[in-house]
């Protein structure tokens, strides 16, 4: 089926060129043609408990496509390749790709003061959820992220919009309504959207240091298909960010730091609940060489049963130019009755054509 | 009468009220200011030491950009990797290209470096419309100026006098300076650079630019290239190396090791972006100044 619809993608895209050529001449031109960027990643791991997931691997590709669709809209699209992972017995085994629509989505750029979103989209929920894993902070999604939202970032289909709150900082508020459809998070419901709203702020405590804060919420209630039994699904993250960049010197030096906080449970046909934190720190070295550090703990407020977590990892990067970089990355993870799993990772990340800004 | 008296004072506040204008770069910023005096209220995004090609698009500047009544920027994909979310996240779409409060300055100037072959990212961070550091021409910052008053006075009418009387002072001061500038300085001076932002500068005033110490454009200097940058250096007699003041002086002061007499000069290209230099004129002299002291 994944050779099929990669077959069917590569299709798509080539009867997409020939029809935009075709188009050209009525179009004036290829100044029309949207941007397209391709990100590649690629990643070696060698791990003491998942020895079945070592080696060289395409770790993920992503085509992103945008455009100006008119006055009043703008598209985006993201194409993404992954591993697929099958279950064999009790464990999950990596055979061939998935390929799936990351995001495809239409926003308005004509409305002023705010942003009507529509299609599928990352959920804008927690720090890391909206953000493509080329630009993830490590070379895995932290253990935070997979373990309450899941393997991959919680991206559906909705309807959203942004507004710029009338105060004297940057302060946004978000608001999505979405079609639930996540086996980890949600019971299966048709008819009950959840609700995301997401409260962002920034301050510029100087030229040289900003202060980033972030609450945001996802609410889900149904009765699951079939059942009389209410269902509820309830998660909270709370963020905060502190970035050093001077404005003299600041190609060659650089500080992050950001943790984040996420809470999930659910109740009713499923009855789930565990919290946790991560915490990362960035350092910049020199004009291509940063080294990053970071600790999570997840196990607040869990459900029986839950094992606690513990994570440690670091990371060199080393990187050429915006458009390429080569990471290294140790981690170890602590699962409480388990053996530590020990996880030595190296990952080359390229980007071709046209590639839009990453988020702050 | 209430009604007459509202309007009236609506009016003298309308009037009053100065236009909120961002620039991506210093330099611009400066010639708003020139040219729009106490009628405009002017930041830029990007300060004086910081290298333009790569400012972080904070979530801030889109909030002073909702705000903006004009933004001014340089274009040939300078700003590329940042300001279009900026724009985006304002929610101002007057903002967006081609809108009434938006104007980019490379559509007035005539371009150097401007190519119609195939270019691609392996000859490095290359700009195919045409080398976008026009500010640091003095010539090509009366074109610059000239646009920048034709858009303050389509944008505040009531003003259009004022605007255009401040031009005519900006542009009657640059010529007086250029012919200042260039009896200052030889023709024909040979230099190195580390990157290509003085390009205008040197086409303006005849100066040579032998080399530059990126062995392509936004890769930093190897090992290599610096060795064929000295044999030029010393085969050329050349007395100067300016290293532009975002980038640090390490690798031109390894130079010095090997040409003892070569003068390193930490050059500002931006306004702001040294002690002194607080509009264009200043950053202009600058430039001379270290000029001079080559000779």
């Amino acid at each position: 089926m994944s050779k099929l619809s990669l077959l069917s993608v590569i299709a798509i895209l080539c009867s997409v060129s020939t029809h935009a050529q075709s188009l050209s001449s009525t179009s004036r031109g290829s100044k029309f043609n949207p941007a397209i960027g391709l990100n590649t990643l690629f990643k070696y791991t060698n791990s003491s408990k998942t020895p079945d997931e070592d080696g060289l691997k395409l770790q993920g590709v992503e085509l992103q496509i945008s455009s100006d669709v008119d006055a009043y809209f703008r598209a985006e699209a993201t194409i993404g390749i992954h591993s697929k992972h099958e279950e064999e017995g009790s464990e999950e085994h990596a055979h061939g790709y998935d390929v799936e629509p990351e995001e495809v989505f239409v926003e308005t750029i004509s409305l002023p003061h705010i942003t009507i979103k529509a299609g599928k989209s990352f959920v804008n929920f927690a720090k890391y959820n909206a953000v493509h894993t080329h630009a993830q902070p490590f070379i895995s999604k932290s253990q935070l992220q997979t373990r309450m939202i899941g393997e991959e970032s919680l991206s559906q289909v909705g309807i959203g919009a942004s507004f710029l709150a009338p105060l004297s900082w940057f302060s946004e508020v978000s608001i999505q309504a979405f079609q639930p459809e996540n086996d980890d998070l949600f019971v299966d419901s048709h008819h009950s959207p959840a609700i995301a709203v997401k409260w962002k702020n920034l301050w510029e405590l100087s030229d040289n240091l900003t202060l980033e804060s972030g609450l945001s919420t996802i609410k889900f209630h149904a009765h699951a298909h079939g059942s009389d039994v209410e269902d509820e699904t309830s998660l909270l993250g709370a963020d905060l960010t502190l970035k050093w960049k001077p404005i003299t010197g600041g190609k060659y030096n650089s500080f992050v730091w950001s943790s984040e906080f996420i809470s999930k449970e659910r109740s009713g046909t499923v009855i789930a609940k565990n919290s946790g934190v991560t915490t990362f720190s960035r350092l910049q070295l020199s004009q291509r060489l940063f080294a990053q550090a970071q600790y999570e703990f997840i196990g607040f407020n869990k459900s029986e049963g839950e094992a606690d977590v513990n994570s440690y990892a670091a990371l060199i990067a080393f990187n050429p130019t915006e458009f390429s970089s080569l990471r290294a990355q140790y981690e170890q993870t602590h699962v409480s009755n388990s053996a530590v799993d020990k996880k030595i990772s190296l990952q080359l990340n390229v980007s071709i054509g046209a590639h839009p800004a990453h988020q702050y | 009468m209430r009604a007459l008296i509202f309007c009236i004072f609506l009016f003298q506040t309308t009037a009053f009220a100065k236009l909120n204008v961002l620039t991506t770069t210093s330099n611009l910023k400066s010639i708003v200011e020139l040219i729009g005096g106490n009628k405009v209220k002017v930041e830029s995004f990007a300060k004086g030491s910081q290298d333009p090609h790569y400012l972080q698009a904070k979530p801030s500047y889109s909030f002073k950009a909702s705000k903006a009544d004009l933004l001014v920027s340089i274009g040939l994909s300078l700003e590329d990797a940042w300001l279009p979310l900026i724009v985006r996240g304002s929610r101002n779409p007057k903002l967006r290209i081609g809108e009434s409060a938006r104007l980019v300055t490379s559509e007035f100037v005539d371009l150097l470096e401007a190519t119609n072959k195939q270019v691609s990212r392996a000859e490095g961070d290359v700009h195919s419309e045409g080398n976008p550091h026009y500010m640091l021409s003095p010539r090509r910052s009366i074109l610059v100026a000239k646009a920048v008053t034709d858009k303050l006075s389509s944008l505040d009418k009531v003003n259009k006098k004022y605007y255009v009387n401040n031009f005519n002072e900006f542009k009657k001061k640059m010529i007086e300076s250029i012919l200042k500038w260039r009896g200052l300085i030889k023709r024909n001076i040979k230099v190195i650079t580390y990157h290509k932002t003085l390009t205008y500068f040197y086409n303006d005033f005849d100066i040579l630019n032998v080399d530059v110490l990126e062995p392509k454009p936004g890769v930093p200097p190897t090992a290599f290239h610096i060795m064929k940058v000295i044999k030029k250096i010393k085969l050329n007699k050349i007395k100067n190396v300016l290293v532009e003041n975002y980038f640090a002086s390490t690798i031109a002061n390894r130079i010095k090791i090997e040409v003892k007499n070569i003068k390193i000069s930490n050059v500002a290209v931006a306004v702001g972006g040294k002690k002194g230099i607080n509009n264009i004129f200043d950053l202009y002299d600058s430039i001379i100044q270290e000029l001079r002291e080559s000779e």
